[in-house]
C-alpha cells in the first residue's frame, strides 16, 4: 500500500498565485493611495509590502516543509 | 468562404460574458427577467441537478452500492478522507465534509455545464467564484472564532518564533493574507475556466473567419475541449482542497 500523503501542508500548490495576488493587491492599494493623496511614494511602498508578503509566504512554506521533514 | 466582416472578439465575448438572454437554437432568444442573469440561471440549474442527483439517484439504503450511488460515493469518500479529514482532523473533518462536498460537486457541475452546448459557464464569472471564496473566508474567520474563541483566532494570526518588532509588520500582513488567499482562490477558478473557454471559442472562431483553411483548428479545439474536461475536475478539486487547507490552518494553527 502506498503511504498516505498529508495534504494539510499542500501549500506549495497555491504559492505561485498567492505571491502574484499579494503583489497585485499591495501594489494596487498603493496605487489607490497615490491617486487619492498624489505623488508616487505609496505605489512604491505597496510594491515593497508586496515583496515582503511574498518573502513571508515563501518563508512560512519553507518552515512548514522543514517541520514536516523533521517529523519524518 | 472566408468571412472578413466577422468580429472574432465580439463572438468570443458574447459566449463567455454574462447576459440577460438565453439563446436557444431554432427559437427566439429567451429574455430573462432583470433579477436573473444567464449565469444565475445556470446556478439554479446546477443546484436543481445536484438535488435530483443526490436525492433520487443516490440510494443510501444499498448495502453494496452500485451504479450511480457507487460513482458518487467514491467522490464523497475521497473528499471526506483525503481532503476534509486530512486537512481538518477526524472530528472537524467529518463535520465539515458536507461543505466540501457541496463545493466540489457544485463547482464541478458548473464547470462541466459550460462544456455542454446551450449552457454557459457560471464559474467563468468572477462574481460566482468570489461568492464561493467568500464562504471559505467566512469559515476562516467566523468558523475559527466559533471554534477557538476570539483570542484563539487572533493567536492564529501571530506567527510564532518571530521577534516582537517584526510582528508590527507581519501581523497586518497576515491579516491581509487572509483576504489575499481568498482573492487568489477566486482568481484561480475564474481565470482557469475563462481562459479555457476563450481558447476554444478563439479556435472555433477561426473557422468562421478563415473558412476551410482553418479546419485543423477544429481538431485543436477538440483537443482543448478534452483538456477542459480534465481542468473542470482539477479546478473543482483544487478549490475544495485549498478551501479545506485554509480553513484547517485557521482551525488548527501551527505553533
Amino acid at each position: 500500500m502506498t503511504p498516505k500523503i498529508d495534504k494539510s501542508n499542500f501549500q506549495h500548490v497555491s504559492i505561485g498565485l498567492n505571491v502574484a495576488t499579494g503583489m497585485f493587491v499591495f501594489s494596487y492599494l498603493g496605487f489607490l493611495a497615490d491617486k487619492k493623496w498624489g505623488g508616487q511614494a505609496w505605489t512604491l511602498v505597496g510594491i515593497l509590502l508586496g515583496l515582503v508578503y511574498s518573502a513571508y509566504e515563501i518563508w512560512k512554506l519553507i518552515r512548514q516543509l522543514n517541520d514536516q521533514d523533521k517529523k519524518t | 468562404m472566408a468571412n472578413p466582416g466577422f468580429n472574432l472578439e465580439q463572438y468570443i465575448m458574447h459566449h463567455v460574458t454574462n447576459a440577460h438572454q438565453w439563446r436557444l437554437p431554432f427559437l427566439p432568444p429567451l429574455e430573462l427577467p432583470s433579477f436573473l442573469s444567464l449565469h444565475a440561471l445556470m446556478l439554479f440549474f446546477c443546484a436543481a441537478f445536484l438535488i435530483v442527483l443526490f436525492v433520487f439517484c443516490f440510494n443510501k439504503k444499498d448495502r453494496v452500492p452500485h451504479g450511480m450511488t457507487n460513482l458518487l460515493e467514491a467522490f464523497v469518500v475521497f473528499i471526506r478522507d483525503d481532503i476534509a479529514v486530512n486537512c481538518l482532523g477526524e472530528k472537524d473533518g467529518r463535520k465539515m465534509t458536507p461543505l466540501f462536498c457541496t463545493f466540489f460537486f457544485f463547482i464541478l457541475g458548473l464547470n462541466l455545464m459550460g462544456l455542454i452546448p446551450l449552457f454557459s459557464t457560471a464559474t467563468a464569472n468572477v462574481n460566482v467564484t468570489a461568492a464561493l471564496a467568500l464562504v471559505t473566508l467566512s469559515f476562516m474567520i467566523f468558523g475559527a472564532i466559533y471554534k477557538n474563541g476570539f483570542m484563539g483566532f487572533v493567536k492564529a494570526l501571530v506567527p510564532s518564533g518571530v521577534p516582537a518588532p517584526i510582528l508590527i509588520i507581519l501581523v497586518p500582513i497576515e491579516v491581509l493574507g487572509l483576504f489575499i488567499k481568498t482573492f487568489a482562490l477566486t482568481i484561480r477558478l475564474f481565470a482557469n475556466m475563462l481562459a479555457g473557454h476563450i481558447v476554444i471559442f478563439a479556435l472555433l472562431g477561426l473557422v468562421v473567419l478563415l473558412g476551410f483553411a482553418a479546419l485543423p483548428a477544429v481538431v485543436l479545439a477538440l483537443f482543448i475541449y478534452v483538456v477542459e474536461i480534465l481542468v473542470c475536475f482539477l479546478q473543482a478539486y483544487i478549490f475544495t482542497l485549498l478551501s479545506a487547507m485554509f480553513i484547517g490552518q485557521m482551525y488548527h494553527p501551527a505553533h
